[in-house]
């Protein structure tokens, strides 16, 4: 029986959190400290033919200036720390230095930039007209570790497509399994749908804002990070200096959502900066660069063709995804989406076709669900659709596809650990009252009607390998040395206490040691792609097992017996045939530091990754040292699978709409910390709520300049757009592959709700699909007065 | 370009309308008067307006509520003043 896997806590950072004494990149303040603004591209795709900084130079408290000739090159077309061609409006060319932010801003308007505009795009499907502009000059297309290619399609590509039809032509993603052809010729139904999903800034509340110095030989770095210890070696790389030289300090982020998974290039701008200078130097990030600097997530212009049999199981999906890029490498959101397809609905036959295409936009990075998200934003609605024509209720369409632990993964059909998506939906709609509530589904009280819907989603949530690292102090306290970042959903200390467990440890004799790579920190996964929980419960298990091993081991030496003999209890080692023979952890380190060896961490696993070798070595004679790498066996994807239910009353007259009720189902395995699952099932839902219906990039066709900058151009839901109380449920069924049965689950709960709602309005409006996300009030109301939209059918970026 | 940084001023806060109009006047064209702030600091920040003084007229009583010309009877006939630095919701 689990005394701490389960139960809730206080996380030990809250406390700093609520007072304002937490740290966070932009308080940290070091003497002679100098501020560095950047320089920006006014335009969306340019050759910088030279700088000229003198004036500014000239001007009492500037420093320097520091160009894309003082940084190293990142290869094409991956993001650039600064770039002298930029490929967006507002990409950094150049950071100039002054003894504060204004005197910098002030001597930036000096600085004059010698730029040769070049032609740009915002909109894929214009860059593969045959005579289309490229958003790179050496093409139009990327290609996973290949580079930049260039594609056009024909004009007869673009002339078979109907009105509104997306046309298809050549490809670089494609994979399929099954009879495609034979799925749709036995389908009772067949759907064809074209669909648009625009692309979103991160609106992380914290900007990317950094500072950095050098002292002895080494850089030290004050960052924004999702990660800590799996954020060492980019930012090393992006520096240009040995992982070993760098102290990478990052205890608190204010939100990343994937856009601070690992290091990115600009945050190694100060310490390139204070390498120049000579001095500390701190850079913060305003939140209109943010906008620019601080990702996106990738648009899609998509068609699916989908066939159902009469009873609604699906016999085969046909996808394709134009994935509006950014101008860089971009992320996979693309392929994602289709493998979120093939596990969600488990259609019997699929194939997927798609083509990221650059553009002159922010580049392009995951975001909560990247892929995942859309596409449940795009097919869920269209689910819906089905259902109604086959007169197929909406929850049972989604059970009758639902996987199971047996069924299989994207193209190549990989097994999964764990998926219980029917008896998340199961639960979901028992406990939000289902059937009862479909009797108010288009009820009309005045001008508001009532939409009831369902939303599922998926994304994988787990990956092994990692090391895990826990000391023993001779004073008997566990000090868990964990590398995972602190990204805000706490799973740093959820799975350290998968450690304490292990051991039988009470928590409050139990410190996390965290959020600085000099205090000796094990390796760890990046906090992203829903991994953590999975991932690190495995590598905190792994070492506590291994300190276990060591406790009986060092019982046996001082009370005689063997190792078997042993047992834990009370944080200490007892006896099992005569339990008043017992020796305390507390005194077991002591034994340890004296033994040495593997004890004390003289001797370690030749497995563990450099980190934790380096963190064990500096730990070495402190303790009863437990470290090991996760070898436990893995095999196929770990799937993180949720429902969402909800309720609204869509207004008529105005379009606008409010949420009644929502409730969010998790299958993330066993719980491990609740209230941490629950704010993650609210708060993915209020990311969704956005994603659905209020947030987009909006980019100028003529100017290719951003329309949309701010909180209040491109707003994201507040508390004041939802319910005081959203419900939360999990599944709370193990996965056997873990060994406290968790897998991690952030992600689907962003896409279950954004889809839930996107459903309920088209169920509020007589089961309307609108083939477009957001779905915004002059949508609606246009829809409700029989008009046109007045975007044209497949055009992105628009207002 | 969004520069997000303001240049420096001086702020100014009248707390009466004749003080106001004076510091609007002394000041001139280098002079901004500042209401809520919604158009005015985007301006500031992206360096449109840079001006030297900005007088907030937060503390201007009279410029608030929504008040009955001299000359009706009562029932606002008269005619109505919106003040300029009246909320919606006070």
């Amino acid at each position: 029986m689990a005394e701490l896997i389960g139960k809730d806590f206080t996380p030990p950072d809250v406390a700093a959190k609520v007072t304002g004494r937490a740290k966070y990149a932009e308080d940290f303040r070091a003497d002679g400290m100098l501020f560095c603004r950047l320089i920006t591209s006014p335009m969306p795709h340019a050759r910088l033919r030279g700088i000229d900084a003198s004036e500014a130079l000239a001007m009492e408290g500037v420093v320097a200036i520091l160009t894309a000739d003082d940084v190293p090159e990142i290869p094409a077309p991956g993001n650039p720390i600064l770039t002298n061609t930029p490929h967006f409006v507002g990409e950094p060319v150049a950071a100039l230095a002054a003894v504060d932010e204004t005197t910098a801003q002030d001597a930036i308007r000096k600085v004059k930039l010698d730029l040769e505009p070049l032609p740009f795009v915002v909109d894929p499907l214009e860059s593969l007209r045959p005579d289309g502009p490229n958003a790179r000059e050496d093409g139009n297309t990327v290609v996973r570790r290949e580079g930049v290619r260039e594609i056009k399609w024909t004009d007869a590509d673009f002339a078979a497509a109907a009105d509104g039809e997306l046309p298809m032509g050549e490809v670089n993603n494609e994979w399929s399994y099954g009879d495609l052809e034979a799925g749709f010729r036995d389908a009772a139904l067949v759907l064809d749908e074209s669909f648009v999903t625009a692309g979103t800034s991160h609106h992380s509340m914290e900007p990317r804002s950094a500072m950095a110095y050098w002292q002895n030989g080494k850089c030290h770095v004050f960052g924004s990070s999702q990660s800590q210890s799996a954020t060492l070696g980019s930012l090393a790389r992006y520096i240009g200096i040995d992982p070993a030289d760098l102290v990478f300090v990052a205890e608190f982020c204010g939100g990343g959502f994937g856009s601070k998974g690992s290091a990115y290039p600009v945050m190694s701008i100060p310490a390139h900066m204070a390498r120049k200078t000579g001095r500390p130097v701190m850079m913060r990030i305003s939140r209109a660069e943010e906008y620019a600097i601080g990702s996106a997530r990738a648009g899609f212009q998509g068609r699916i063709r989908m066939g159902f049999t009469d009873d609604g199981r699906i016999t085969a999906v046909d996808l394709f995804i134009v994935q509006e890029n950014g101008p860089n490498s971009g992320f996979g959101d693309l392929s994602s989406a289709a493998g979120a397809v093939s596990i969600v609905y488990t259609p019997q036959a699929m194939r997927f076709r798609g083509i990221p295409v650059l553009t002159n936009t922010p580049a392009r990075g995951a975001q909560r669900g990247p892929g995942q998200n859309q596409i449940a934003c795009a097919v869920e609605p269209l689910l819906d659709k089905a259902a109604a024509q086959l007169g197929v209720d909406r929850v049972a369409i989604r059970r009758i596809n639902a996987p199971d632990s047996d069924s299989r993964y994207g193209g190549n059909q990989g097994p999964v650990t764990s998926a219980h998506l029917r008896e998340a939906l199961d639960l979901g709609a028992a406990r939000f009252g289902w059937d009862g509530r479909l009797a108010r589904s288009g009820v009309r009280r005045g001008s508001r009607v009532t939409g009831v819907a369902v939303g599922t989603a998926f994304h994988s949530a787990g990956m092994s390998g990692q090391d895990g690292l826990v000391r023993i102090a001779p004073d008997g306290k566990l000090h868990i040395h964990c590398g995972v970042g602190n990204l805000g959903t706490y799973s740093y200390a959820g799975v350290s206490r998968a450690a304490a467990e292990v051991l039988g440890y009470d928590w409050d004799n139990c410190v996390i040691v965290r959020g600085d790579s000099s205090r000796n920190l094990a390796s760890a996964s990046p906090q992203v792609g829903s991994n953590t929980t999975f991932t690190m419960t495995r590598a905190a298990y792994v070492a506590a097992v291994d300190a276990v091993e060591k406790l009986k081991a060092i019982a046996a030496m001082e009370l005689g017996g063997s190792a078997e003999d042993y047992d834990l209890g009370g944080e200490t080692v007892f006896a099992r045939a005569n339990p008043s023979r017992r020796i305390s952890y507390a005194r077991a380190a002591e034994r340890a530091v004296a033994l040495g060896g593997r004890f004390s961490g003289h001797e370690v696993p030749d497995d563990l990754n450099p980190v934790t070798a380096a963190a064990v070595a500096n730990l070495a004679g402190s303790g009863l040292i437990g470290v090991a790498r996760d070898n436990l066996h893995r095999d196929g994807t770990v799937p993180a699978l949720a429902a969402g239910f909800i309720e609204i009353e869509l207004d008529v007259e105005t379009g606008a709409f409010e949420i009644i009720d929502y409730l969010g189902v998790a299958d993330c395995g066993t719980v491990v910390h609740p209230q941490g699952l629950a704010a993650q099932v609210k708060g993915g839902a209020v990311m969704g709520f956005g994603m659905a219906a209020l947030e987009r990039h909006v980019y100028d066709r003529r100017y290719g300049v951003a329309g949309n900058i701010g909180f209040h151009q491109a707003k994201p839901p507040s508390y004041l757009d939802v319910p005081s109380h959203l419900d939360w449920a999990a599944t709370d069924i193990a996965d056997p592959q873990n060994p406290v049965g968790a897998k991690g689950v952030g992600e689907p709960l962003m896409g279950c709700s954004a889809a839930a709602l996107l459903c309920a309005i088209s169920d509020a409006l007589g089961g309307h699909y609108f083939n477009r996300i957001p779905v915004v009030p002059d949508m609606i109301v246009n829809v409700l007065a029989e008009q046109d939209q007045s975007h044209r059918p497949l055009e992105v970026n628009t207002q | 370009m969004m520069n997000d940084m303001m240049t420096r001023f001086e702020l100014l806060q009248p707390t009466d309308l004749s003080s106001a109009l004076d510091l609007l006047s002394r000041h001139g064209a280098d002079a901004w008067p500042l209401a809520g702030g919604y158009d005015s600091f985007d301006w500031f920040k992206n360096r449109g307006k840079q001006p030297g003084f900005v007088i907030d007229l937060e503390g201007v009583d009279e410029l608030r509520g929504v008040m009955e010309l001299e000359g009706g009877d009562g029932d606002g006939g008269g005619g109505i003043t919106i003040g300029a630095m009246t909320t919606r919701s006070a």
